[in-house]
């Protein structure tokens, strides 16, 4: 019998219950992250949202306790999955929707990188 | 009015009275003669902010900047003695546009055309086949160059050959007053760009009055702007005119209950709404009324530019007209660098509801635009919290009248 590895996609010990939003959810740019949020149905960004919400203080205090630079892998991971929350946070406890309600529109709205200036991760 | 919440509604009443209470014309809007007089007696004379020293982090770093409205692009690079020059961005062999990159690192500046290749100062180093041009000056064919100069680190350019006045003289009393403001400790963000069909000074408008928080962004962020637990409004206090720029306070609740998501942003980092925003460690150059129900204080400065400099945090929105009915808007939200991974988390939460609140702020702009030329109104009404839109067009009108008040 072959001895489950884990993968580089694998969370932290403790998180294992969000690893099936990670392969959707857990983007490496704001871009791919508002992209996702406005291709979603609100049904699904809620779905994830309220999965994250009641994990979101362990999360925060395991990221505390590290520079931006040094997470790699699943700590990266964790990051990418709040940053994610953070993206569709507005949708769900403000306007129950992906969108904003009658707002311009996003696609024509995008983020711009700022040499020197735009965060890496 | 006199007074919002206990605190001054005007810090300077006799200037901000003679600005009338009149209708104001939304001819000014949809006019493209207007917009030529704009480009000619505005743009093509007066300082104009086109980014951020951090940009150019060392000699050779450069950013192109595009005037369309002006028929120019510039670029703007920093020297090998670290000084940093805007020119022109025409090679002056055969008229082409030098760099065509948005920005990044060159020790020199080599023309696709032909090959003709600059210094970071602007000078001609190198014409392949020189001797096919006999008697050619190289000293007198190096990059047109623009008025530039930096004020907190913001770099400005000048158009104008015969510069009526330098940046400080321009900046006045108000980018003295600014002075002590820790620009230089905010130095990421986040920025945004769109292309609205809208006239400049109604995109500009939208970021210099409060009135619309209340209904434009019930959904958004209007609780968060709140005057006090007993004001439900955004009401706008601490007007005071600066010559053609302007500066005013936006009040900020701290009563409210904030949503989970945005909870978890102030326990472990510092979104751009603070919760503690009034108190005693806002820098002094803010919040000139020392309100405690402090959000951030809104300034505009001559002619395109809105700096809303919040407590730890600062957003600038910047409107370059390409004619009388389109306009580039560049929105960039600056904050310092991510302490650790949570406080990275709170910054894109505050990015991203930024980023929301501007969907909605751009929302009516071109909705405006559509009916501004429809003939059913000439005028359109401003009430006392919109006098900073009023006192833009006034100072707009006095500039195409060709009587701007210059200097101090």
């Amino acid at each position: 019998m072959v001895m489950m590895m884990h993968t580089p996609t694998a969370l932290p010990v403790g998180f294992a219950d969000l690893e099936p939003f990670t392969d959707e959810w857990a983007l490496d740019s704001h871009t791919a992250r508002m992209r996702k949020r406005q291709s979603s149905d609100f049904a699904d960004v809620k779905r994830f949202y309220e999965a994250v919400l009641p994990r979101a203080e362990a999360i925060l205090t395991l990221l505390e306790s590290r520079q931006v630079e040094e997470l790699v892998d699943g700590e990266l991971r964790l990051l990418f999955l709040m940053l994610m929350f953070a993206e569709v946070s507005p949708a769900v406890e403000r306007f129950g929707q992906v969108k904003v309600p009658y707002g311009f529109d996003q696609l024509r709205f995008p983020v711009i990188a700022i040499a020197n200036m735009t965060p890496a991760v | 009015m006199t007074t919002v919440n206990d605190h001054p509604f005007v810090l300077d009443a006799e200037a901000i009275a003679a600005l009338g209470t009149d209708p104001v014309p939304i001819e000014p809007y949809i006019s493209p003669d207007y917009c030529e007089a704009e480009r000619d007696l505005i743009f093509k004379k007066t300082w104009t902010y086109v980014g951020r020293v951090e940009q150019l982090p060392a000699p050779g770093s450069f950013f192109v900047k595009e005037l369309p409205l002006c028929s120019t692009s510039l670029i703007v690079i920093r020297g090998r003695d670290g000084v940093v020059r805007a020119f022109h961005n025409m090679c002056p062999h055969r008229g082409n546009k030098l760099v065509w990159d948005e920005a990044g690192q060159a020790n020199s500046m080599v023309c696709r055309f032909h090959g003709w290749a600059f210094r970071p100062d602007g000078s001609l180093s190198v014409v392949p086949e020189q001797e096919i041009f006999p008697g050619l000056d190289l000293a007198a064919c190096g990059l047109t160059a623009v008025a530039t100069d930096t004020w907190e680190g913001f770099i400005f350019i000048n158009l104008d050959p015969d510069l009526a006045l330098g940046l400080a003289e321009f900046l006045g009393p108000l980018g003295e007053e600014l002075g002590g403001y820790p620009f230089d400790e905010l130095t990421t963000c986040y920025a945004w760009r769109a292309e609205l069909k809208a006239n400049w000074k109604a995109c500009l408008d939208a970021f210099i009055e409060g009135y619309h928080v209340r209904f434009l962004h019930r959904r958004s962020v209007a609780d968060a702007f709140e005057g006090s637990a007993d004001n439900r409004y955004c009401d706008a206090y601490g007007f005071k005119l600066y010559g053609d720029h302007r500066r005013l306070s936006i009040p900020g609740s701290s009563s409210r209950t904030p949503k989970p998501g945005e909870a978890l942003a102030f326990r472990f980092g510092r979104p751009f709404v603070s919760r503690e925003a009034g108190g005693p460690e806002v820098p002094a150059c803010l919040n000139p009324t020392r309100n405690p129900s402090w959000a951030f204080d809104d300034i505009s400065l001559f002619p395109n530019l809105a700096l809303l400099l919040f407590n730890g945090s600062y957003l600038t929105h910047e409107f370059t007209p390409v004619s009388v009915d389109q306009t580039i808007w560049e929105g960039r939200y600056y904050f310092p660098p991510a302490r650790n991974g949570a406080d990275r988390f709170a910054q894109e939460y505050g990015a991203c509801l930024l980023r929301d609140t501007l969907l909605e702020d751009a929302s009516t702009l071109e909705q405006s635009q559509s009916v501004f030329a429809s003939g059913a109104r000439s005028t359109m009404i401003l009430g006392e919290q919109e006098v900073a839109v009023r006192h833009l067009h006034a100072v707009v009108e006095d500039h195409v009248q060709g009587h701007p008040k210059l200097g101090w």
